[in-house]
């Protein structure tokens, strides 16, 4: 299905920048759902969301309507309040539906308003509140929408996307928002058609602050990385040092999309930097790092290469103090291999308990020798086995349980396609950063990302293109996107079944 | 204790709805003849310890309860307890034979469905569950405020392992989507929102509304044309969810004003964090607090509670303390210093020591969602207790092996005297299929099977 709605960070995005309401409204509502693509995708209405979205919109309207002649552009005496009432449904509704109304949705609301205010009688103000919560009930705001009532046009078998549309993916596509005022210049003058205007919109935008927490969100998810400040190790890794991890991750990835990293996926993924603060430090064990503040620091690039290798991912994938391989190397395996595990065995043998004298990967060895366990097994299991050298809070260790670590490892990847033999999780993070499997994979998840959808046949060519382009870069993954956005798979998409279009 | 008494006008007010709908409400509750029936089914998980949870056959009055069921003790005669009952829509798909992946199909006995944990781990339960069943026949002749209500406690809907968080259903893939905040439910019972800009001059906001309410299920059939047609069905489930929670507000708005000395009182507002592992029992119990208010105000007359997902590995018990602190294998919960219950399940010690003591805790607070029941009069000398079914159920037969059979099913309550209670049956391998069909049966929603039909119709003896 390729109706979406809106995630509850897109919505708070798009509050703030439509309303200036940065109370994050949208986070009253139910969980997102991991959609088809794999990322997070607005749950289908059940009761408790429609519920929910009806609380939501009630909150944002009461805070709106203080500011309510600025949000119309008019105030009566000096204009109407019929003619206001259908400037604020014209201008403010053009920006929540990212795109024009037609005359008749004007006019419908124009009418919910004179009908509010002179059949029923309530106050002006009252009834533009009455007003405003229409058009933010409207599945025109909440879905991300393909075909508005302007400029989507056949093209062979395809559709070729108008430029309200295009403004609309592209938005949310790079800032998990909301079109800005340039952006629907563009559409509005008839600038936002071709690959070149694509392109021209889209390096503006990637340099746009909006950019930054709408890329961290899709590192987030594409590497499983939320949830990092939730974590608590015992001592080890309290509270306040998981904050400080999950803001390396932020950091990190901010190094590379905006910073000094180019953009770059082999910082991303084997750089030895890290951003850390006393706390982190210590769990780094790297010295003369004092206070609360994140900086950068130079880590030893025999222990430490890139986000894998940064406390947030180790101890997330962990199970407490213990180091866990088999998460770690299922993230690898399925968000930078684009490989997927394959399902469990029915009564599965289960592991022995974990021992004082066992390792973790002795304790783990049943899954490599078992034929029953190997099977499976032997295609993420390995790769978690890279980062024995570190314990589930994320510390380098070159002993555990009394006896010297064993991180190395063949992995064959389920396609065949590729082997990597390593040493150690450095060993690892080289060969995947220079992997083709990897480069394909980055480019599958941001489509995935940035369409809501698993990818088609009929993508390869392109997606085949933007790793080329990707590649031709020098592996710059803001090239890779701008690459996946002025593509024709981004221009155009395939007609639904039942779709009626102009 | 939060006991503001609304008036049906002030409600109205509150919910901003139209008066219109008020005599043709009323006209449907007053048909309802002989007592109120009502049903609860809640979802435990992690089976139970099989030789110390079933108890002999016959008479429960002379027979001494396990160690598990022991909470039960005083309640004994308005129980039974089936030994035999095997999930045989799930292990008949012969893709796995025990584990979490049953979750989803315990209570809809159909076979033929996907399982689809490699795929995005969705899990679909196959077709409707008896409390949506019954929900729907009953919607047929009562406008409830709540045509069922959905409960759940502990079930992390931003887990990735989505395949076991819903195992109700109301259709094939149309999972109900429960309530996890107590809270809500009860400012849903008794009052709408305001609409911004409230003057207090509510004839005129309740006409407003229903303008909004109008304009927005047309802008939303507009939308369902011009998009495909899959797209289209995922609108018309968006309508209907917001019609649905018009009929909500009008039902209750239209509910009769309780009576002098009625048991109708809004629940405690629950003051706790349902996020909080360490309050697990305390909104376990605002979920139930939630349920006998519910129901002594009519409210609905269906009730579904998940006391956690499929897997119980962020359920923790603080308040047992002689269960050890340390998990040996299942360790989202190592950071609180406690068990976590998934743990238990696996490593319950010699006997299952640990699991029968964390399975008695539960049936404590079974016992305690009866109590409630009990003490809510229901006219005729009779408790809402007497007129109820509650099905405790339970993906899993035997807790350490996660197996699919000899499930540790419990019903409770004669639900108005179709259920011969006080008994222990041990009729040889049942199927789930033939207690769910009892569950319809009783509550009015008559059939001759429930789910697969090959797996046949009532466990003979369930009857009064």
């Amino acid at each position: 299905m390729a109706l979406r709605r809106l995630t509850r960070t897109e919505l708070d995005n798009t509050f703030k920048q439509l309303l200036g309401d940065g109370s994050r409204p949208a986070d009253q509502l139910p969980a997102d759902v991991s959609g088809d693509s794999g990322f997070l995708t607005g749950n289908d209405v059940s009761i408790v969301d429609a519920q929910a979205l009806a609380d939501m919109t009630g909150a944002v309207v009461a805070t709106a309507l203080a500011k309510l002649d600025a949000l119309a552009g008019c105030a009566p005496p000096a204009t109407p309040e019929a003619a206001c009432a259908r400037q604020l449904a014209t201008a403010f509704g053009k920006r929540v539906f990212r795109r024009p109304l037609d005359a008749a949705e004007v006019s419908a609301l124009g009418a919910l308003f004179d009908k509010v205010r002179s059949q029923i009688g309530l106050d002006y103000k009252a009834s533009m509140g009455i007003l405003l919560q229409a058009i933010l009930q409207s599945p025109s705001f909440l879905y991300h929408w393909q075909v508005g009532p302007q400029g989507a046009r056949r093209e062979g078998g395809l559709v070729r996307l108008g430029p309200y549309e295009l403004a609309s993916r592209l938005s949310y596509f790079l800032w998990q928002s909301m079109p800005d005022d340039a952006l629907f210049d563009a559409a509005d003058r008839g600038r936002l058609a071709t690959a070149a205007d694509v392109e021209r919109e889209a390096r503006r935008m990637l340099a746009d602050a909006r950019a930054k927490p709408a890329l961290l969100e899709f590192h987030l998810q594409w590497l499983r990385l939320a949830g990092v400040e939730k974590l608590q190790v015992g001592t080890v890794l309290p509270s306040r040092a998981a904050q400080a991890a999950a803001d390396e991750v932020a950091a990190l990835v901010d190094h590379v999309m905006a910073g000094d990293g180019g953009g770059k996926l082999s910082v991303l993924l084997s750089a030895p930097l890290g951003f850390a603060n006393a706390d982190l430090a210590k769990v780094y064990g790297i010295g003369g790092v004092t206070g609360t503040n994140l900086r950068k620091v130079d880590l030893d690039p025999a222990q430490r290469a890139g986000i894998f290798t940064s406390v947030g991912f180790l101890a997330l994938n962990a199970k407490g103090l213990a180091s866990e391989p088999i998460y770690r190397g299922v993230v690898l395996l399925e968000q930078v291999l684009c490989e997927q595990k394959p399902p469990p065995l029915p009564a599965a043998p289960r592991l022995a308990d974990p021992q004082p004298n066992v390792t973790t990967r002795e304790q783990h060895q049943m899954h490599q020798s078992n034929p029953v366990c190997v099977g499976c097994h032997q295609s993420f299991e390995p790769l978690g086995y890279a980062f024995e050298s570190y314990d589930g809070a994320g510390r380098w260790r070159t002993q555990d349980a009394g006896k010297p670590v064993d991180a190395s490892g063949t992995v064959t990847t389920p396609n065949g396609n590729e082997t990597f033999t390593f040493k150690n999780a450095v060993d690892l993070a080289r060969g995947l950063a220079g992997s083709k499997q990897v480069h394909a994979c980055a480019a599958k998840k941001l489509r995935r990302y940035e369409s809501g959808l698993p990818e088609s046949d009929a993508d390869a060519a392109n997606l085949d293109a933007a790793v080329a382009a990707f590649e031709r870069s020098g592996l710059d993954l803001r090239e890779l996107m701008v690459a996946l956005a002025t593509g024709p798979s981004f221009l155009y998409r395939a007609p639904s079944a039942g779709e009626a279009l102009p | 204790m939060n006991t503001v008494h609304l008036s049906r006008r002030s409600l109205l007010r509150r919910l901003g709805l139209g008066l219109g709908m008020l005599p043709l409400l009323e006209s449907s509750r007053a048909r309802a003849a002989g007592p109120i029936k009502r049903l609860v089914i809640v979802m435990q998980t992690g089976g139970c310890a099989p030789p110390d949870f079933f108890p002999a056959a016959g008479n429960l009055a002379g027979i001494t309860l396990g160690q598990t069921l022991a909470p039960l003790e005083p309640h004994k005669r308005d129980i039974v307890v089936v030994d035999g009952i095997r999930m045989s829509n799930f292990l008949d798909q012969g893709n796995y034979g025990a584990g979490h992946e049953n979750y989803a199909s315990t209570f809809t006995g159909t076979s033929g469905f996907v399982l689809q944990r490699s795929d995005g781990n969705r899990l679909n339960g196959g077709g409707p569950t008896p409390d949506q069943v019954v929900a729907q026949e009953l919607a047929r002749t009562v406008s409830l405020p709540y045509r069922s209500l959905a409960l759940a406690v502990q079930v992390d809907d931003t887990e990735n392992l989505s395949f076991f968080r819903r195992c109700f259903w109301s259709g094939s893939n149309q999972a109900v989507t429960p309530e996890h905040d107590p809270k809500k439910i009860a400012i849903g019972m008794m009052a709408g929102r305001p609409i911004a800009g409230d003057n207090g001059d509510f004839d005129r906001l309740l006409k407003a509304r229903a303008s909004l309410l109008d304009y927005v299920g047309k802008d939303l059939e507009a939308f369902s044309l011009r998009v495909g047609r899959d797209d289209r069905s995922k609108i018309q489930q968006h309508l209907q969810s917001y019609q649905e929670l018009q009929r909500r507000l009008a039902a209750m708005a239209a509910a009769p004003a309780p009576a002098a000395g009625s048991a109708c009182k809004p629940p405690t507002t629950f003051a706790g964090n349902i996020h909080d592992l360490l309050q697990y029992k305390q909104t376990m119990n605002a979920h139930f607090d939630v349920v006998a208010a519910a129901f002594a105000c009519d409210v609905t007359r269906v009730a579904t509670v998940q006391l956690s997902n499929g897997s119980g590995t962020k359920v923790v018990f603080p308040d047992i303390t002689d269960i050890g602190t340390t998990n040996t294998t299942f360790k989202d919960t190592a950071s609180l210093g406690l068990r976590n219950y998934h743990d238990v399940q696996h490593n319950g010690g010699p006997m299952y020591r640990d699991k029968i003591k964390v399975d008695a805790w539960y049936m404590k607070q079974f016992a305690g969602l009866i109590e409630r029941l009990k003490a809510i009069p229901d006219g005729g000398g009779r408790t809402v207790f007497d007129n109820t079914v509650i099905l405790w159920g339970n993906h899993m037969g035997d807790g350490g092996s996660h197996s699919s059979d000899r499930l540790p099913w419990v019903l409770a309550g004669s639900c108005g005297g179709y259920f011969k209670t006080g008994q222990s049956l041990k009729p040889g391998r049942v199927h789930t299929n033939n207690l769910l069909v009892a569950l319809c049966n009783a509550m009015g929603a008559t059939r001759t099977s429930f789910g697969d039909e090959k797996y046949g119709s009532e466990l003979a003896g369930l009857r009064a």
